[in-house]
């Protein structure tokens, strides 16, 4: 089941006396399935933020439409089951960590006793609860991104929208914060992560989207966008054989003694390959499809996309 | 109201806007205290009590405390301009907007918290000022609520105002600069009015009643609670009415804003 669908959906900002404006989103389509946690990726200025935004309502698209729990974001009532985190929030700053965690409660419409009580287990989650009285204004960055993921679950939202989580928290808190994200999605619970730190995403996410200049680059999940279906690595006895790799089947990248890498024209040719290693008695022990880390498929991704202008 | 008027009475104490009202109301009850040893010398060898005085100048203690209503109002105008503006800056309108309450109710609910906190604050400060006027000079007259009502109303209507230029704008300075405007606009279309016929101009006149009549008129308030007070009865009622239905309608022309606006 889809939490949420986007489909077609286009933001363009007007400028002033530009005409024309800043195209943020451009015909964006996708959607997310309850409990996966899904990354959204791409550089600043792709429209990951605004894609947020356009969800909660807080901008409004120009076309296309969207729905957030089965609703359209025009009714309040499809934020009921949504925490969000914005990036470079400044929550109101005159109360403490616990007032904000009131506030929010209560615009969520939660009673004060629900409250409380979910209060104080998210400040012990967020290990917050000895900085709950403290304004919050005299929060560090790494304390204001803890809190803030404090008052986005404060209603035990059905999806969990956060915009850059980790950002100025210290590697023990990333950490953290991780695990956190994964408890929730194994409650069920559906959340989308904008970052730009692909390793965390990578590590978390279930699926994947890149975007770039408003458009949706690339989406799948994270196997599918770290996998290279062309490259293969094969562990073989090759000892000091020479393999060569006729060109109709594909080109040989590199070889060891005991292993080499191949780029097949066609993934199918990889039995080709294993056959010649049988030829020449080469004994096979593994032959795994090459992976890139999602940085780098990231980066293909986008250099390619900028080439093919 | 969702917490917004906890928020508000809270914000108004980080401010620590609540001790500008203690101090200006501090200040009147020394004055109040002091007025009681006042007596004033004519210079032919009879001197003249201040209730004497105020029955002759038409209560001039009352006049002072409806002043010093207006005071508590302008600075509740003065502090609060800001508050919808700062609510709704990048980064803490997100976190407002994304909450499932709709904008319309969100803004009621500011708009309603700075009025009720800033109001009763205005009230309690009153009533204590007022409490000190009767034990100095005596006299209590429960039409002293026409007094503490008025500058309520007063204030919806100056809040009316800067948060209608406070979503439009987000602007504070912006946002009293308007209230600032429309005071000194309708001060001046008063003035006009009373020399309207000198001028002659038909144009000018419809031009200037209109202007007159679409405007609040606050300032016209303080004369009718001493029509009150005095056991007369207003004039006219139009001052009031018109003025709420100018805050009413600027307020849903806000909400109108509020709704289409991307953050």
């Amino acid at each position: 089941m889809n939490v949420i669908d986007v489909q077609e959906l286009t933001k363009i900002y007007n400028t002033g006396m530009r005409k024309g404006g800043v195209v943020a989103l451009d015909s964006v389509s996708l959607s997310v399935e309850q409990g996966e946690i899904f990354g959204l990726l791409g550089p600043n200025g792709a429209g990951k933020t605004t894609l947020f935004k356009v969800l909660l309502n807080i901008v409004r698209a120009n076309s296309g439409s969207c729905m957030v729990s089965g609703l359209p974001p025009s009714d309040p009532l499809s934020r009921q089951k949504v925490g969000y985190l914005p990036e470079n929030h400044r929550f109101p700053d005159h109360v403490t960590g616990l007032g904000l965690l009131d506030l929010t409660g209560r615009l969520c419409g939660l009673s004060g006793s629900a409250i409380d009580e979910r209060a104080g287990y998210l400040l012990d989650l967020m290990d917050m609860q000895k900085w709950s009285g403290v304004k919050i204004r005299k929060y560090s960055k790494g304390m204001l991104q803890r809190i803030g993921m404090a008052q986005a679950l404060i209603s035990d939202p059905e999806i969990l929208l956060l915009d850059e989580p980790t950002d100025g928290v210290d590697p023990v808190g990333k950490i953290e914060i991780k695990n956190v994200l994964k408890k929730i999605r194994d409650e069920g619970k559906s959340i989308v992560i904008n970052s730009h730190l692909l390793s965390e995403v990578e590590a978390v996410a279930d699926r994947v989207a890149i975007l770039q200049k408003g458009k949706v680059a690339r989406i799948g999940t994270v196997e599918e966008l770290t996998s290279r279906k062309s490259h293969y690595e094969i562990e073989a006895d090759i000892g000091h054989n020479l393999v060569d790799i006729p060109e109709h089947i594909g080109k040989r990248i590199s070889i060891s003694t005991k292993s080499m890498i191949v780029e097949l024209a066609d993934p199918e040719k990889v039995n080709d390959v294993i056959d010649l290693l049988r030829i020449k008695k080469v004994s096979i022990r593994a032959v795994k499809p090459m992976k890139i880390s999602l940085e780098q498929s990231f980066f293909e991704t986008i250099t390619a996309k900028e080439e093919s202008k | 109201m969702r917490g917004i008027t906890r928020d508000c009475l809270l914000e108004m104490l980080d401010r620590k806007l609540i001790y500008v009202f203690g101090i200006a109301t501090l200040l009147t009850i020394l004055v109040v205290l002091y007025s009681g040893t006042v007596e004033i010398n004519f210079g032919s060898g009879e001197n003249m009590e201040l209730n004497q005085l105020s029955d002759a100048m038409g209560n001039p203690i009352m006049r002072g405390f409806n002043f010093y209503l207006s005071i508590l109002v302008f600075l509740a105008v003065l502090g609060t301009a800001g508050l919808v503006p700062g609510m709704l800056i990048r980064g803490r309108a997100d976190y407002y907007l994304s909450k499932p309450i709709s904008r319309s109710s969100l803004l009621l609910n500011k708009l309603f918290g700075i009025w009720i906190v800033y109001g009763a604050t205005i009230f309690v400060c009153g009533v204590i000022t007022y409490l000190t006027i009767i034990a100095v000079h005596g006299g209590f007259d429960w039409a002293v609520l026409y007094f503490l009502v008025f500058p309520l109303i007063s204030l919806f209507i100056w809040l009316s105002i800067t948060v209608f230029a406070g979503v439009t704008f987000g602007s504070q300075p912006i946002s009293l600069m308007v209230a600032f405007s429309v005071w000194v606009l309708h001060m001046l279309v008063s003035g006009i009015r009373v020399f309207d016929e000198i001028l002659g101009s038909t144009i000018f006149s419809y031009v200037v009643n209109v202007v007159y009549y679409v405007l609040p008129k606050n300032a016209e308030f303080s004369g009718m609670s001493m029509q009150l007070l005095d056991g007369r009865s207003v004039q006219s009622w139009m001052p009031l009415w018109s003025s709420l239905l100018f805050a009413v309608v600027l307020v849903y022309f806000t909400l109108t804003v509020f709704k289409r606006r991307s953050y």
